[in-house]
C-alpha cells in the first residue's frame, strides 16, 4: 500500500489545490479588509469568516492530499532532488506548514469573534483585529512560499 | 463579554501546546505501530504523513479539551487567557521557524 498518490494525480489535485486556495486567499483579504476598515457589520463579516474558513480548510484538504506525494516525488531523495538542491526552500516549506497548521485552529476563534461580534467587549475586539492580522499574514506567507517551492520543482 | 470566543483562544493555546511537544518529543512515531507494520523502505511518505497530519490531530483533540474546559471558567479569567495566548503563539512560533531554519536554511 501506498502513501501517496502518483505524480498524474499529485499534479491535478495541485492544480485543484492552487484555485481553491485563490478562492482562499480572496475570503482572507476581504475578511481582513472589513475588520481593518471597521466598516463591516456582524452579518458581513460573519459571511466572510464563513467563506474564508470554508475556503482554507478545503484549500488545506487538499495540500494534505498531496503532501505525502510531494515528500517522496519532489523532495526526498531517491526520487526528489529538492532537498539536495535547494534546502533553503525546503525549510521555508516546513514553516509554510506549521504556520499553515495554526491558521487552521485560529479560524473557529476568528468565526465565533466575527458571528457574536456586537457582543464582544474592547479586549475581545482588539485581540479579534490582532489574530485577523497575523492570520491573514499566516494565510499569505502559506500561499507565497507555495507558488515559490512550486515554481522552482514540482511532480 | 461572550464565552465562545474565551473557550476558542484557549482551545487554540491547548492546540499549540500540543502540537510543539509532538514536534519537541517526538511523540508521533511512537503511534505508527497503531497503523500497522512499519517499513520505510516499502512504505514511502507514511513517515511524513503520520508526522504532520497525527500531529495536528492530536493537536485539535487537545484544542477541543481547552475550549470545553473554557467555556466553564469565569469572565474574570479573560486577560489571564488573552495574555497566556499571545505568550504561547510567541513562543510556538519562534520554536516552530527556528526549529526549521536550523535543520534546513542555516545547516
Amino acid at each position: 500500500m501506498a502513501y501517496y498518490l502518483p505524480a498524474d494525480w499529485s499534479r491535478f489535485f495541485l492544480i485543484i489545490h492552487l484555485m481553491v486556495s485563490v478562492f482562499a486567499i480572496g475570503s482572507v483579504t476581504h475578511h481582513w479588509w472589513l475588520v481593518v476598515k471597521k466598516n463591516g457589520s456582524s452579518e458581513r463579516l460573519y459571511r466572510f469568516a464563513v467563506w474564508m474558513a470554508t475556503g482554507y480548510t478545503l484549500a488545506l484538504l487538499l495540500g494534505i492530499l498531496i503532501y505525502p506525494g510531494y515528500n517522496v516525488l519532489v523532495r526526498k531523495p531517491p526520487l526528489g532532488m529538492l532537498e539536495a538542491s535547494a534546502s533553503w526552500a525546503v525549510g521555508l516549506f516546513e514553516i509554510k506548514e506549521h504556520l499553515g497548521t495554526i491558521a487552521l485552529a485560529m479560524l473557529p476563534w476568528l468565526v465565533i469573534s466575527a458571528r457574536f461580534y456586537e457582543q464582544l467587549n474592547r479586549m475581545q475586539r482588539i485581540s479579534y483585529v490582532i489574530a485577523t492580522w497575523l492570520f491573514t499574514i499566516f494565510v499569505y506567507y502559506v500561499f507565497i512560499v507555495g507558488a515559490l517551492v512550486t515554481i522552482i520543482r514540482t511532480f | 463579554m461572550h464565552r465562545a470566543v474565551n473557550a476558542a483562544v484557549l482551545g487554540l493555546t491547548f492546540f499549540l501546546v500540543a502540537y510543539c511537544l509532538c514536534f519537541w518529543f517526538g511523540i508521533m512515531p511512537k503511534f505508527y505501530p497503531l497503523l500497522g507494520e512499519v517499513h520505510f523502505a516499502s512504505l514511502p511518505g507514511k513517515h511524513i504523513t503520520v508526522k504532520f497530519v497525527g500531529s495536528a490531530i492530536v493537536g485539535l483533540v487537545a484544542g477541543i479539551f481547552g475550549f470545553l474546559i473554557g467555556r466553564r471558567l469565569p469572565e474574570k479569567t479573560s486577560p489571564f487567557l488573552y495574555a497566556l495566548f499571545f505568550l504561547t503563539m510567541t513562543g510556538a512560533c519562534s520554536y516552530l521557524v527556528m526549529r526549521e531554519v536550523l535543520a534546513y536554511i542555516w545547516r
